[in-house]
């Protein structure tokens, strides 16, 4: 409802608008990191009223004319990024780059120079649908988007596969990882910590976690990471990845940190946007060093959300160490089945970064309590 | 002038978009003013006249009604068409329209040129009205609108969407249960 304002609103329930739409009565849904960049403000084309959470699941209800593959009754899990399925990139798997689903690709297109998939409950400028924290939400293209769940798991076992999950797996895969590699993960919240166990599925044999909460830290260590916590000053992030790594840096390093845009001079969503101001907080300082740390032909692999324009990017070291740099939003349902099914086989339990479980009533708490990092929240469900 | 054209005094918008279906369908949709009210913002209607043009009538984004015929005045069917908007009888404005086969199989290269008098006379305003004052965007939005209805036979809105605020335009086609839904804004 406005900067560090969540509540809790009655509103009409969400129906069929066009033929390919489903309705899901959601049964879990979870705050995102990047809810966090809402909630402070920092992302434009934000209007008062607007619909949150882009994390959940549920119960198909009801289904337009248009949707075959799913039916009511069916237990759902719904990914942040809306796909088309026909467009050029839907058919190469990258539906985070869908061309079809934003109603306001112009917006964007202006900004980015072309449009990428619209988000649930992420700004008018990727598309103004109303999100997931909720007790029931449209998914529009469903049978595209509808990752059924079998019986026997629960919720919480597949929930992740929403967002958190497939986006620290994709950044372990951009890497390109060998067997034997050694891979640092910058950030460890809930998408790093994804990140740190998929890529010792992904053949790592050491992994390095680079955070200052305590509790995150130690979620890093129960994955398998060795540590750097930079919260001592005596502490010089590339000082102890050198030693950690016999002198070569990370073969390939990932920042799950991303960057906090702020808008300034864009007074309305339909004005075009030449340009955009980013102030930078301190965590441009993960990207640089990221860059600076990563040993040479390695893979800088970027999850974390960036929005702007940065400054001094050591690109020198970059070109020079001869550095490879993926990124992107999640192509989550490229990734999904293959994910459901390491869930089903026991290869991964994602239940472990859950902290906090509380109502969707309690989602003005739950904003604050997830925003400060309080009582060592990590990541918080919500139950309608 | 109603009937003539300076070039110098021309205000030109010009977008291009590509799009996945083969050449013969994508300019078969484009000249054919129906399918064309469908996705394209302005328009609410059109019908054929005889001789082929295509009379519309338009709920503008100013909000006020107005109705204009577009004529095709050239074209190379598959390849290019040349179009004037009339306004009872007085040229408001021309449209090219170039399709080419994208390369490799990614379908269809569309670039369309928009030609008006901006100038402050009657043809300027009319296309204001119609258009916005934003004239190259909203042909980019038409244009998004336009990939969809054909690639995905849907265009993509959130028109009638749950907000906690005054919901303006759209209908809930149908609803999941009583008006009781609790969400997070």
């Amino acid at each position: 409802m406005g900067k560090h304002k969540v509540e809790v609103h009655t509103v009409p329930d969400p129906g069929i608008i066009n033929p390919k739409d489903a309705i899901v009565r959601i049964t879990s849904t979870a705050i995102c990191g990047s809810d966090l960049h809402l909630y402070d403000g920092h992302i434009p084309t934000m209007k008062e009223g607007d619909v949150l959470g882009h994390e959940s699941m549920g119960e198909v209800v009801e289904v337009g004319a248009g949707v075959k593959r799913v039916q009511r009754g069916d237990r759902v899990v719904v990914p942040f990024a809306i796909a088309c399925g026909e467009c050029a990139y839907c058919r190469r798997g990258l539906t985070s780059c869908c061309d079809n689903s934003n109603p306001n690709a112009h917006l964007p297109e202006a900004m980015y120079g072309a449009a990428p998939s619209a988000l649930f409950g992420y700004s008018h400028m990727m598309g103004g649908y109303a999100g997931g924290q909720a007790e029931y939400l449209r998914v529009p293209f469903a049978d595209v988007g509808l990752l059924k769940v079998p019986d026997g798991l629960d919720d919480e076992q597949v929930l992740f596969i929403s967002d958190i999950f497939p986006t620290g797996y994709m950044a372990a895969e951009n890497c390109g990882i060998r067997k034997g590699d050694v891979v640092a993960v910058w950030g460890c919240g809930p998408v790093g910590q994804f990140a740190i166990r998929s890529a010792f599925l992904l053949g790592a044999e050491r992994v390095i976690g680079i955070d200052r909460e305590p509790a995150r830290l130690a979620m890093a260590g129960e994955g398998g990471a060795t540590t750097i916590d930079f919260s001592d000053d005596d502490v010089r992030v590339t000082d102890a990845l050198k030693e950690l790594t016999g002198g070569r840096g990370p073969d390939h390093c990932i920042d799950a940190v991303g960057l906090e845009a702020y808008g300034d001079g864009v007074d309305a969503a339909y004005d075009r946007v030449k340009t955009m101001l980013f102030m930078a907080t301190d965590r441009p300082t993960a990207l640089r060093q990221a860059i600076q740390a990563c040993a040479k032909a390695g893979t800088v692999s970027i999850p974390g959300v960036y929005g702007g324009v940065l400054d001094k990017i050591p690109l020198g070291a970059a070109f020079n160490k001869g550095l490879t740099f993926k990124m992107g939003q999640t192509h989550v349902h490229r990734y999904m089945d293959r994910l459901l099914e390491l869930v089903e086989q026991k290869a991964i339990d994602p239940t472990f970064v859950i902290t906090h479980r509380l109502a969707l009533e309690d989602a003005p708490m739950a904003y604050e309590l997830f925003k400060a990092k309080d009582e060592a929240c990590v990541k918080v469900v919500l139950t309608p | 002038m109603s009937h003539g054209r300076d070039e110098q005094d021309q205000t030109v918008v010009r977008k291009s978009i590509t799009i996945g279906r083969e050449t013969a369908e994508v300019y078969r949709a484009f000249v054919d003013g129906s399918f064309v009210a469908q996705f394209a913002e302005h328009l609410d209607s059109a019908t054929e006249e005889t001789g082929g043009a295509w009379h519309w009538m338009s709920t503008t984004l100013a909000g006020s009604s107005g109705h204009g015929t577009a004529e095709v005045i050239d074209e190379e069917p598959n390849a290019y068409v040349r179009w004037r908007w009339l306004e009872d009888g007085d040229e408001r404005g021309q449209g090219t329209a170039r399709f080419r086969p994208a390369p490799g199989l990614r379908g269809t290269e569309v670039a369309v040129e928009l030609e008006y008098d901006a100038r402050g006379g009657a043809p300027g305003r009319w296309v204001e009205k119609l258009l916005g004052t934003e004239p190259g965007q909203q042909l980019l939005r038409d244009l998004f609108r336009f990939r969809q209805l054909l690639e995905t036979g849907e265009i993509a809105t959130t028109v009638g969407q749950p907000a906690a605020r005054e919901m303006t335009g759209g209908v809930l086609v149908s609803a999941a249960g009583q008006p009781s839904g609790r969400v997070a804004q």
